[in-house]
């Protein structure tokens, strides 16, 4: 069976955006900015799917190809009315090359994998099945939504960005919805591995930024789960875009900067509940960013992005009376999937801050535990190294991605310490290596150009191409 | 202007060249970050390398391997494809479906509602007993201790660790 079909569907979701990024100008080339590209087009089917869903009607794909097809009509005039021709940039250097072969082998492995189902069991119950149930209902019915129905242990309140993925990429597929699933993890994991060669700048030269590509291609936490059917390297998509961007930004203080910040924020709120915290996180960043930039008003402008993008699925929400874990456990202190399969919180539950002092040593354990696997030892160095040398630079603009990975790591540290419906060492060792893998390809990144901004009155782009001279 | 500046910026960056006077803390900071990352995409090439030499390129699925690897204790695919066939004789719904074992039951629920049989199980909770039987045509109880179960309800099939009993309204 041909994974063909699945590759061109997908890929249509990144010519939608590219097209439309090119015809608002926000490109220069169509093959520019592949994830940029990608998580807008996404966010569009996202939106275009849960307004279907909003009206409860038969769940359609022509929607979508009518916006590719405008898309392209607007491409096409600008394109032709400008006259401009783009052509690709070959990486330079044979080195070069021999990385970015390296991280591509080891998405061809994936790819080979996931033509049979890979899925792990949380994988297959809260992200394909939904894939499944919008596939075989052409749309969400209300029993699989009902927060303490049958169905409440696949998160009815998550985003269902994948789902939706995965369903528009079975359309022309005759593949099971668990190998689609499978193979959608794995070619929006390759859209990670580009963002991360697409970060390379002045800051951080070609031999880096291929090195990271391949690190972040062979990063088995990220890797096993994109194949198992998880979400979260789409919310590390999602955050190194943002770091990406808001690094990028940071020289021309631009305005535009921050609307593509915003787009990734967004399709990470349209993914995943860790999604809509990296929202409130980059919330967070904007409020305090005029300490760090001298930014120019409006800064809040960028968010109606995020706000547009969630909307769709809060309504849905909201008239469902779906409610969030967060509220449903500290609110009315009972857990959501526990109140559907018979179970309460303990009578002794306590108090919020006797809970997280009860749980602040389970904690601090799961993450010990979780730095004694060798592939994330290294991460919570170069996360120091890198955050002192954006504190030892001259330059306060440095440090507003750093804010942004503080805030969201802020709100993960306070979920896992809040929401004492589930056994904490439970709770660590089934999920932290996940939420917290999804960072460390935004640190890393943003730690190399931490450290290469770190000069005095110079540029820092030259300091680690030297030292990368020898990658 | 660094030695070799030109040359190292043509070979890595290939965008515009910059004067550097770094002061040998700032070099040890970037040769700190440098070298931890090569380390840590070390670690991850030789994990993956480690992966291939035991699985082969295409790692092939073991039926009784465990599917979740977050869920220690989990069902394995032998035994849902078990269960469905256990089941699949039994009257047509409503079913009540009581499962007491955290780490198979959400898995089940959802494979039997949904995606095997969508029009004979009506309600899918845990714990029969604050429900009313008679409502149900049919009562599968999936347990991990089958103390209880066993001396009213005849076990139908042993499923690995645990059994599933089946009582049929006459």
């Amino acid at each position: 069976m041909s994974i063909l079909p699945v590759v061109l569907a997908f890929g249509s979701v990144w010519l939608g955006g590219a097209l439309l990024l090119s015809a608002c100008g926000l490109r220069k080339a169509l093959h520019d900015d592949i994830a940029l590209a990608f998580v807008t087009g996404a966010i569009v089917l996202y939106f275009l799917v849960v307004s279907q869903l909003i009206f409860e009607i038969r769940l359609r794909t022509w929607p979508y190809y009518a916006f590719v097809l405008t898309g392209g009509a607007l491409w096409l005039s600008r394109t032709m009315r400008a006259g401009e021709v783009h052509r690709w940039r070959r990486p330079r250097g044979r080195i070069v090359g021999c990385l970015l072969a390296a991280a591509g082998l080891c998405v061809g492995r994936l790819l080979l994998n996931a033509r049979e189902e890979s899925l792990d069991w949380d994988g297959w119950a809260i992200w394909a099945f939904k894939a499944k149930v919008l596939t075989m209902d052409h749309g969400l019915p209300l029993a699989v939504l009902r927060a303490r129905g049958p169905y409440a242990f696949p998160h009815a309140e998550y985003p269902i960005g994948l789902p939706i993925l995965t369903w528009w990429s079975a359309q022309a597929s005759n593949l099971s919805i668990g190998a689609v699933a499978s193979l959608v993890g794995v070619l929006s994991f390759s859209i990670l591995v580009l963002a991360m060669w697409n970060g390379r700048s002045h800051h951080v030269p070609d031999g880096v930024a291929a090195a990271m590509a391949l690190g972040i291609a062979a990063f088995p936490t990220l890797s096993a789960n994109a194949i198992g059917g998880y979400a979260d390297h789409l919310v590390a998509l999602a955050l190194l875009g943002a770091t990406i961007e808001l690094a990028r930004s940071h020289d021309g203080q631009s305005q535009p900067g921050l609307w593509r910040v915003a787009i990734f924020i967004a399709f990470g709120a349209t993914v995943k509940d860790e999604g809509l915290a990296l929202a409130v996180a980059f919330f967070v960043m904007t409020v305090f960013l005029p300490l760090l930039r001298p930014t120019a008003n409006g800064r809040f402008l960028p968010l109606t992005v995020v706000v547009l993008a969630i909307s769709p699925w809060m309504l849905i929400r909201l008239r469902n009376g779906i409610s969030s874990r967060l509220t449903d456990q500290l609110v009315h202190r009972e857990p959501l999937i526990g109140a559907a399969l018979g179970t309460r919180l303990p009578s002794d539950s306590g108090s919020v801050l006797g809970s997280v002092i009860d749980r602040l040593p389970g904690f601090l354990n799961g993450l010990y535990a979780l730095v004694h696997n060798v592939t994330f030892w290294p991460i919570p160095a170069i996360a120091v190294v890198g955050a002192y040398a954006a504190l030892r630079t001259s330059d306060r603009g440095l440090l507003a991605p750093w804010l942004l990975i503080a805030a969201y790591v802020s709100l993960l540290t306070a979920s896992y310490l809040l929401l004492g419906a589930e056994e904490i060492h439970w709770l660590m060792e089934t999920s932290a290596q996940r939420v917290f893998g999804a960072l460390v390809p935004a640190i890393v990144y943003l730690a190399l150009h931490s450290a290469s901004g770190l000069r005095v009155g110079t540029r820092g782009g030259l300091l680690l191409g030297e030292k990368a001279r020898g990658i | 202007m660094a030695p070799n500046a030109d040359h190292a910026q043509e070979i890595c960056c290939g965008v515009e060249s910059h004067n550097a006077s770094a002061s040998p803390t700032h070099n040890r900071l970037v040769g700190a970050v440098l070298a931890l990352t090569l380390l840590w995409v070390a670690a991850n090439v030789m994990d993956t390398v480690y992966s291939v030499h035991a699985n082969g390129v295409v790692a092939r699925r073991d039926p009784e391997q465990y599917v979740g690897v977050s869920n220690p204790g989990a069902a394995t695919v032998v035994e849902l494809n078990a269960l469905r066939d256990s089941v699949r004789g039994v009257a047509r719904g409503p079913w009540l479906v009581s499962i007491d074992d955290d780490s198979i039951k959400t898995y089940v629920m959802i494979q039997l509602a949904y995606m095997w049989y969508p029009d004979r199980v009506d309600v899918v909770i845990g714990g029969v007993e604050f429900t009313d039987l008679r409502d149900y045509r049919a009562v599968i109880s999936v347990s991990a201790d089958p103390g209880l179960e066993e001396s009213i309800w005849r076990p139908a099939v042993r499923v690995g660790r645990r059994t599933v009993f089946i009582r049929q309204e006459p």
